[in-house]
């Protein structure tokens, strides 16, 4: 149980790993390439403005191309040290040049919560031109697709850890009810082995505990064969074919002497080994339910087949869980492997199969086949 | 000795526990489902709950806080820790994982009725008397003296008479001794009890198992 907890997180956190790591791959290149060009486009930019700031002052002094340069620029008011170039998203600045200053190199810089592209470049005479670029609008984009592909991604492993999940459930739940079923001949074989080995027994006793070792191993091969039959419908084994009605009862009354039936259909088409299997495990159940001199009646009606018994018939918790036992919540029902076999059985078949009881009157198993 | 209720509904199991626990002389009554334990226990005093966990009807929890006046001893089947988890918070006494060791069974039961006194007092057999309380052997009415390990080999031999016990078993229940190995020391004490109780007929030999204390030759 543990370990299965265990395996099915590292599963999942594999498959969230995965899916991240592909989306950055994904989303990297592409927050590159924007950038890239942005940067690309700027640099162009700067460049042209550049070139044509310097012919246009090409045979003015340095001090009156400065002038001219503030001229040209606009200053922001706010105090901010650009201005509007070209576009309505560049400024151009043009200063005395600060001590180190790196020409030609992009800088990102943030500010009151913009996010400013900037270059610097100085011109011929210590004319020093600093161009702006607003990148908010391309930066904001860029964050928003990468949160989008951060929740994708989470909603994505969500789905694969549920439908994980739901697998998981479905291959085990049938193994946890065999490993249920198997409990009680392991005990009893267990026990009265341990008995006849050590403990001084009457011959009756002896006997007894003999007695209960076959018919628990007995029980054992029961559960086996019940374990193939379930691989094979998960197998789709499935060979159907003309199965004669009246045939197939007469075969059950030999496994069931007490089995009374009423045949009013002549034949079904079904796979003949599951078909017996699905109503030998029904009137089984109803002669179990039955005291011994009740009677168990077989009755096919086309489209219909019943099990009707007069026995001791099932709680509603029962009931509710035999019609359905994959939403099975309470695990105190005690439950075989036998029930979700002949729902297995019933559904590969295009059948259904319902029970209706009233403890103490008995019940009424009813595969109904739809499709036929 | 005591008298110990079994709610379990599978008739092989209920036997297979009566038949363990009659084997060392307690009175077992067996019941098969819950509404029939309860009505058991009303007509007679019970010293000990012996409850299946899953039960057709309902499930051994249920049954159990109507009785919770009387020790019980839950038996459940592997992993279902869940169960052992509400057994001990309604407060049940012990509990056994099916399938389950007799010895192991009988230990428990021990146990618990040690903790509610309703354990056994005394044994005797032909002229042999033992007083598990005060932890003395008269034969004859007369006083033997036993060493320690002796005695504690006696005990263990007869809390689980009729029953074959290893060397090893003999060991570790009666000296707490766990390792393996040489066991010859048992052999040696077993025959000193048999020459200072006389008890030849009744401490046997069993071939390739052990020694088992038999009641009836």
């Amino acid at each position: 149980m543990k370990l299965r907890q265990k395996s099915y997180l590292w599963t999942v956190l594999l498959v969230a790993a995965v899916l991240f790591v592909s989306m950055l791959c994904l989303v990297i290149p592409n927050i590159r390439m924007t950038i890239g060009s942005v940067e690309s486009r700027a640099l162009g930019e700067e460049k042209a403005l550049a070139l044509s700031v310097d012919g246009l002052f090409e045979k003015t002094p340095a001090e009156e191309r400065r002038k001219y340069a503030r001229g040209f620029a606009i200053y922001d008011s706010g105090g901010a040290t650009f201005a509007l170039g070209s576009g309505g998203d560049t400024w151009v600045a043009t200063e005395p040049v600060p001590p180190k200053t790196e020409t030609g190199k992009v800088c990102w810089v943030t500010q009151n919560g913009r996010t400013v592209l900037t270059i610097s470049d100085v011109l011929s005479d210590g004319v020093w031109l600093r161009y702006g670029l607003d990148t908010t609008e391309v930066v904001n984009r860029l964050r928003w697709q990468a949160i989008g592909s951060a929740i994708l991604c989470t909603v994505l492993t969500g789905g694969i850890a549920v439908a994980l999940y739901v697998m998981q459930e479905r291959i085990n739940r049938p193994v946890e009810r065999l490993a249920h079923e198997l409990r009680t001949p392991l005990t009893v074989i267990h026990g009265y082995g341990e008995l006849l080995e050590r403990a001084k027994l009457t011959p009756e006793q002896q006997h007894k505990a003999a007695q209960y070792i076959v018919t628990e191993s007995e029980r054992l091969g029961e559960i086996s064969q019940k374990l193939l039959t379930l691989a094979d419908t998960r197998k789709n084994v499935f060979r159907p074919e003309r199965l004669s009605l009246p045939e197939l009862a007469a075969h059950l009354k030999r496994t069931y002497p007490t089995l009374e039936t009423e045949i009013g259909w002549d034949a079904l088409t079904a796979d003949r080994a599951l078909m017996l299997s699905l109503l030998g495990n029904l009137i089984g159940n109803a002669v179990k339910a039955s005291p011994p001199d009740s009677p168990v009646l077989m009755k096919a009606v086309p489209g219909k087949i019943e099990i009707i018994d007069e026995g001791s018939g099932m709680t509603e918790e029962r009931l509710r869980y035999v019609n359905d036992p994959s939403h099975a919540k309470n695990p105190d029902i005690r439950s075989g492997l036998g029930v979700p076999l002949c729902h297995e059985i019933a559904a590969l078949h295009g059948a259904t199969l319902t029970y209706s009881s009233k403890a103490g009157e008995g019940t009424t198993a009813t595969v109904t086949f739809t499709t036929l | 000795m005591a008298r110990i209720l079994i709610l379990e509904d599978e008739r092989a199991i209920n036997d297979l526990v009566a038949l363990n626990l009659g084997m060392v002389g307690h009175t077992t009554v067996q019941a098969f489902t819950g509404a029939e334990a309860i009505r058991m226990a009303a007509i007679q005093p019970i010293d000990l709950l012996i409850i299946d966990v899953m039960l057709p009807d309902t499930n051994g929890f249920s049954v159990y806080e109507k009785l919770s006046d009387i020790p019980a001893i839950f038996l459940t089947a592997l992993g279902e820790t869940a169960d052992k988890v509400k057994g001990f918070e309604r407060g049940a006494d012990d509990y056994i994982v099916k399938p389950f060791e007799m010895t192991e069974l009988l230990l428990r039961v021990e146990a618990v009725l040690r903790r509610t006194h309703k354990n056994e007092q005394r044994y005797k057999i032909d002229d042999l008397e033992v007083d598990f309380e005060a932890k003395t052997v008269t034969k004859g009415g007369v006083p033997v003296e036993l060493t320690m390990q002796e005695y504690a080999l006696l005990e263990t031999l007869l809390k689980n008479r009729n029953i074959a016990l290893s060397r090893q078993k003999l060991m570790r229940e009666a000296w707490d001794v766990s390792f393996m190995g040489e066991t010859r020391t048992v052999d040696v004490h077993i025959q000193r009890l048999r020459k200072k109780l006389g008890l030849d007929d009744r401490i046997k030999t069993v071939y390739k198992l052990g020694y088992r204390f038999e009641e009836t030759p």
